[in-house]
């Protein structure tokens, strides 16, 4: 589970028509071309009755996430999206900061278990994966809900709030904190740590100075695959939270469904695709940074 | 350095430990093991894989919980505090180098933990780094430096504590031939130096004679024999010890009158200090056979082996009762043996030891 470029290709082995066809094919097919698509609908007409486009180049879409245009018709720049971006940013970076604190010490425990225990626990870390996502956040729903299981037992009623919103993001994405963590935490060698102890390292130091910078790798991964799918979070901020404050993700939904302007929601895709290559363009520059 | 003899020995009181195998069979790691060391000593833990000498060493450093008996040091008993308390420090077989720290930052780490002032922790670096010869290599990090350097570099960080043990967990195991003995005589200058205790594991011989003041040999979690590598050489205890630390060949028979006779040999004129037994057990070093004239016969035996070394020849030999007699004899007499001749055996009788 360690996300590191390959540095040395051989062309042989890795290059087109070899045993990594499938590969190829897999990415050209269900990443690259939807993804161009999504790129040239962005720079294309709005379709007449709103669905689809009409294929004639147009920046109105950007033009349209950036400005408003007043009744007089004069353009201003336009801060809602922004807002909507802001928000979107400060909901996936608390859930990311939420999965590393409850996901580090989790992932290091497991990692410090006799080898059968790793298993069972791993194995349980990741059986949430085999209901589908909707059906667990829909029993999320009966729990929070007025009368749901949390309301019996005094919580108050959290559907429809952002604490639901950030209880249903945290649970679907702490497995994907704790498995990379875990993934480099194992490989940690104990004398290692024997050692930190030897030296007279009290438990929160060799936590501080020597755990934490080794599994750094695993960190840095578990953040990135958190940090951007919680970023384009779709599902739990609108069955959970109701959809009261409007998120990136909620609001390319919309464009595709009830504003029917593909090419408007096409933009804010391509817009957060951006953002998300620019985070993961720093964090690697940070691993590299760390590597040498 | 002086000063602090006596009130730094080590010592290790009735020390047992058992754990269970995969199995749920109970063996025992340590068996009422004993142990005094002075302070200054440099002892050698012998033995072979499993004999419990590595689950000492661990349970001085605090990573073996022992199921009883105590360890003092200087009169303190250290065994209930936890690892990061006992004044000893350990050199790990693996090194467990911090890999995201330099030589440097490794050494200083341990230092951090005390509460030393910044400059005193800088002078203390570089006086270690100095000691280890690797004042050059201060900043590389240890996937930069050779397994030799990163030894070094785990002696200086254990050493930089300024323990009052330092427990050596087989360090050598892992470098090649050459560069394990140039550490041997590293190992022994660092000791002369710094006149700590160092508690050395290992399961190698030969290794064991090069840097022990004393050797402990341990068998199935028992201490079988403790001396000077003289001692044990030439006075083992039993006929493990005999076995396991250089080659030797056992002979049982009676002694009477100063006479041996079993195994097909016959011995005259041995020592006084070889006692009268019906059922006598006899340690023979091969080097205190031979087949030159001169020393004490033994008696006819058969070659069934020749084997040339250089400097000596290694010779397997049979004596009429079938019994096999190791034998390692002057390099010059090897173009007159051959397998299967007749020739007579002799003995320096000054050089067999007897077992219980």
């Amino acid at each position: 589970m360690k996300l590191r470029p390959i540095t040395q290709r051989e062309p042989g082995i890795y290059g087109p028509g070899s045993v990594a066809l499938p590969a190829y094919v897999t990415g050209i097919l269900l990443v690259g071309l939807p993804l161009i698509v999504v790129i040239v609908f962005s720079f294309l007409q709005r379709g007449e009755f709103g669905s689809g486009v009409i294929h004639k180049f147009t920046l109105d879409a950007y033009r349209t996430v950036f400005f408003e245009t007043d009744l007089m018709g004069n353009q201003s720049l336009n801060f809602s999206f922004l807002k909507i971006i802001f928000r979107s940013i400060m909901l996936a970076f608390t859930v990311t900061v939420i999965c590393l604190i409850v996901g580090i010490p989790t992932a290091i425990w497991i990692a410090l278990q006799k080898k059968s225990t790793q298993r069972i626990l791993i194995a349980l870390v990741t059986i949430p994966f085999w209901v589908n996502v909707l059906a667990r956040t829909y029993a999320w729903m009966l729990l929070l809900a007025d009368g749901g299981l949390f309301n019996q037992i005094g919580a108050p009623v959290l559907l429809y709030t952002s604490w639901a919103t950030f209880i249903g993001l945290t649970y679907a994405f702490l497995p994907f904190m704790v498995l990379p963590i875990y993934a480099s935490a194992e490989k940690l060698d104990k004398s290692i740590l024997e050692a930190a102890f030897d030296l007279g390292a009290s438990g929160w130091r060799v936590l501080i100075r020597i755990v934490i910078p080794m599994i750094r790798f695993g960190i840095f991964a578990g953040i990135a695959i958190v940090f951007i799918p919680a970023l384009g979070a779709y599902v739990q901020p609108s069955l959970l939270g109701g959809n009261k404050s409007m998120l990136i993700g909620s609001l390319i939904n919309d464009q595709f469904g009830e504003s029917r302007n593909w090419p408007v929601g096409s933009a804010l895709a391509v817009l957060l695709l951006l953002m998300t290559a620019l985070i993961l363009l720093a964090t690697r520059r940070r691993k590299l940074e760390f590597a040498s | 350095m002086e000063q602090e003899q006596g009130w730094a020995d080590l010592q290790i009181n009735a020390l047992s430990k058992s754990f269970r195998d995969p199995k749920g069979a109970q063996v025992h790691a340590l068996d009422g093991v004993s142990l005094s060391i002075p302070a200054g000593e440099f002892i050698v833990l012998l033995g072979p894989s499993g004999c419990g000498k590595t689950t000492l060493l661990r349970s001085i450093a605090g990573f073996e919980k022992i199921d009883s008996g105590h360890i003092n040091l200087g009169g303190n008993r250290i065994d209930l505090l936890p690892p990061h308390k006992r004044p000893v420090n350990t050199v790990f077989q693996s090194y467990a180098l911090f890999p995201h720290m330099s030589v440097a930052q490794n050494i200083a780490f341990g230092l951090e933990n005390e509460k030393i002032d910044k400059n005193e922790v800088k002078a203390r670096v570089g006086q270690v780094l100095e000691l280890v010869k690797l004042t050059e290599l201060a900043d590389r990090k240890p996937s930069q430096m050779s397994g030799g350097q990163q030894q070094r570099a785990a002696l200086a960080r254990a050493l930089a504590k300024k323990p009052k043990v330092l427990l050596l967990d087989e360090p050598l195991a892992a470098l090649d031939l050459k560069l394990r003995k140039s550490m041997q005589f590293e190992l022994k200058r660092i000791h002369r130096a710094t006149g700590t205790t160092f508690v050395f594991v290992t399961h190698d011989q030969n290794e064991a004679m090069a840097l022990g003041d004393r050797i402990a040999v341990f068998n199935q979690g028992k201490l079988q024999q403790v001396g000077t590598p003289f001692e044990i050489y030439t006075a083992p205890a039993s006929e493990f010890v005999a076995n396991f630390i250089g080659e030797s060949t056992l002979l049982q028979g009676k002694i009477s009158g100063q006479i041996f006779e079993g195994d097909g040999l016959r011995i005259t004129n041995l020592n006084q200090d070889i006692n009268a037994n019906a059922s006598a057990k006899l340690i023979v070093r091969p080097e205190a056979f031979t087949l030159m004239q001169g020393q004490t016969s033994c008696g006819k035996v058969e070659i069934k082996e020749v084997i040339f070394a250089g400097d000596s020849l290694e010779a397997l030999l049979v004596t009429q009762s079938g019994h096999e007699v190791k034998v390692k004899t002057g390099a010059s007499l090897l173009s007159q043996l051959n397998v299967g001749q007749s020739v007579e055996l002799f003995v320096d009788v000054n050089q067999i030891g007897q077992i219980a």
